[in-house]
């Protein structure tokens, strides 16, 4: 059984006009332990609710997601926000760094809801991605390339066994991107933790052996696709 | 799991976020609290002051009229005489069994505006102005002789005027402060004497003998009802005599029981105040309802206090939400940001409460400067009140219940619409 499994996963939400709009639709999808996978998707295609769908942060309407054999769906939210902060690692596509904190704190903060703060730990991961001269400086003073450092450094500060990642590079340049994406594959491999990346960035995916294209698995996101492919202009 | 420490630094860094505002807030908890503890400390050290200090007599004898009057007049040398005695009450109660010492007290002049007590070298013992506390002199003082024109002023009086051993004194005619139309009397009187202080209103009183009063140059006696003037070198007979009041030292709790039916129920001449703490008090108890309005404002202050918390946290939650919903997708439980929030409001009730103490410190010290100067009482600001602990408790309760408000809103935060939600 993989890692992580996905069954008959739907999640929808009601528009503005009061229709029921399918966002999800994903009858299988797994990752296995240390696996690498890039999945592609355009915007709107559902991307980013995955993600808070395998993080605990939305719940589904129906369907299963099992996380090393365990089941998430119909978790109490506390015990989600609990398994976010062991298991998860997630970096968001804007990033979300506390502006009042430094470089250094944002880490520590990730690790406040887990494990516990430890500073030698988040001092190594920001030094690993190239921030030692910048621990103490505070989100407005970084480049938008050290930022996402730091995002990374915050994702794998609690040893997660997972690492999502939604449109890691969107932000950064050519150059930036496929150095962050380097680092951030590099230390899943070398923490032991599966990444997940999706991304509608065509560099960053062909630098995985694992790729998908999201509306292949997502029905949901195939079909409102094909709508908007075949509504009239 | 996370640490309250982790928790603390979050919310110490969210106050310094928004610094002003948090100052502003702490600042008007300060004096919230302050202003509570305040009302409570002042109005509780001036009746102790006032109605429970260990007086060195039990009751004060004068004329027909208020009590209330006749103790703040000879015991506060506040107010005016509500009259005058003859000196044979005067007699009459010096050789009653019941009556240990009785000391008259002869007034009606100032000097600089404090007032000017005629009476016995008796005042400077065997009389105790408070139990076991005689006056006692500064150094190259003494009592005044009665035959002289002498006089011994209190310790307020010699550090205002500046007078000295050897200086000379003219009373002039009134107990207030000295108006234009107000009689300066030809009389001079030499200072033989400067009391230690003694940190009640006898510090603000000059004392000379009772002939010195009664020949003072226009002061005409009616002990008899018609007025006689003294003459010099003629004794004063003592039936043209008289005194504002007489105070008293009894033998034994049940002579004030008597003496008071036989002046209060069964004389008609006299008024016999005591004891001098019941009926002090009876001024604390007429004027409580002003008190209790004053308490009633100042928990109304407390309570805007409270708003105040509640309104700079609740106006900082629209720009936070991003912050709580990052703390959510790292892992934080609702009620982890529900309690960093209860925590802000905590630390701002808590620093506000502790810096209200130094807003207490500067009431109780302008509060004790003024009653000072204006009746020579010495409240004691380190006197503890059961306040100090009940209102930092109280606000810190207040504090707790304005953060609810802000805090369920951050609790109840939703984190994927937060952070945009599905692409």
């Amino acid at each position: 059984m993989p890692f992580l499994s996905i069954r008959d996963l739907h999640k929808s939400y009601v528009d503005p006009t009061g229709q029921h709009q399918t966002v999800i639709d994903i009858p299988s999808f797994g990752l296995e332990s240390g696996e690498q996978v890039a999945l592609a998707g355009r915007s709107g295609c559902g991307k980013t609710t995955l993600l808070n769908l395998i993080a605990g942060i939305s719940t589904p309407d129906r369907g299963s997601i099992q996380f090393d054999g365990k089941e998430l769906v119909g978790l109490s939210t506390g015990r989600r926000d609990r398994f976010r902060a062991q298991s998860i690692g997630y970096v968001f596509q804007s990033f979300y760094l506390l502006d009042g904190h430094s470089a250094l704190e944002n880490v520590l903060l990730g690790m406040q809801f887990g494990p516990g703060r430890d500073a030698v730990f988040a001092t190594h991961l920001l030094t690993a991605l190239g921030l030692s001269d910048r621990l103490h400086h505070r989100p407005s003073q970084l480049s938008i390339g050290q930022r996402q450092r730091v995002a990374v450094a915050r994702a794998l500060a609690n040893r997660p066994r997972l690492v999502l990642a939604d449109e890691p590079t969107g932000s950064l340049d050519p150059t930036s991107a496929a150095e962050a994406m380097g680092l951030l594959r590099g230390l899943c491999e070398e923490h032991a933790a599966a990444l997940l990346v999706v991304s509608h960035d065509r560099e960053t995916l062909d630098g995985f052996e694992s790729q998908l294209d999201l509306a292949e698995i997502n029905l949901a996101g195939s079909q409102r696709a094909r709508s908007a492919a075949e509504s009239p202009r | 799991m996370s640490s309250f420490f982790g928790l603390w630094k979050l919310v110490l860094r969210s106050l310094r976020q928004h610094l002003l505002s948090t100052c502003v807030t702490v600042v008007s908890v300060a004096l919230a609290t302050g202003l509570v503890m305040g009302v409570f400390a002042v109005s509780q050290q001036s009746r102790m002051a006032f109605a429970g200090g260990p007086l060195g007599f039990n009751a004060v004898v004068g004329a027909r009229g208020s009590q209330l009057q006749l103790v703040l007049n000879t015991v506060f040398h506040l107010e005016t005489s509500p009259g005058n005695v003859p000196w044979s009450l005067y007699e009459e109660l010096k050789e009653d069994k019941r009556v240990e010492l009785a000391l008259p007290f002869a007034l009606g002049d100032n000097y600089a505006g404090f007032r000017i007590v005629g009476t016995t070298p008796e005042v400077f013992g065997p009389f105790e102005y408070e139990k076991g506390a005689p006056f006692t002199f500064q150094p190259g003082g003494r009592a005044f002789d009665p035959r002289r024109r002498e006089i011994v002023i209190g310790a307020s009086v010699a550090q205002v005027t500046g007078l000295r051993v050897g200086d000379h004194v003219n009373p002039s005619h009134g107990v207030e402060v000295n108006r234009v139309e107000d009689h300066v009397h030809d009389e001079e009187f030499v200072v033989c004497g400067i009391l230690n202080p003694t940190h009640s209103p006898n510090d603000r009183v000059l004392w000379l003998p009772l002939e010195g009063v009664y020949r003072m140059s226009g002061h005409r006696l009616r002990g008899t009802g018609a007025e006689y003037e003294p003459k010099d070198g003629v004794a004063i007979p003592d039936e043209h005599k008289e005194l504002s009041a007489v105070l008293l030292k009894l033998v034994g709790r049940g002579s004030g029981f008597q003496l008071a039916t036989k002046y209060n129920r069964l004389g008609k001449e006299a008024t016999f105040a005591w004891p001098i703490g019941a009926v002090m008090a009876q001024l604390f108890e007429k004027l409580g309802w002003m008190a209790s309005i004053l308490e009633i404002v100042a928990y109304l202050v407390m309570v805007v206090a409270a708003a105040s918390i509640l309104a700079s946290l609740y106006n900082t939650m629209n720009e936070r939400r991003r912050e709580f919903a990052i703390l959510r997708a790292l892992g934080a439980r609702r009620s982890t940001v529900f309690t960093v929030i209860l925590l802000e409001a905590e630390a701002i009730a808590l620093g506000g409460s502790l810096l209200g103490f130094g807003v207490l410190a500067g009431i109780l010290a302008g509060a004790a400067q003024i009653v000072r100067e204006k009746t020579g009482v010495v409240i004691d600001p380190f006197v503890l009140h059961p306040a100090y602990l009940w209102t930092p408790l109280g606000m810190m309760a207040l504090g707790g219940l304005a953060g609810l408000l802000p805090a369920l809103k951050a609790y109840a935060t939703d984190v994927a619409e937060t952070l945009s939600g599905g692409s």
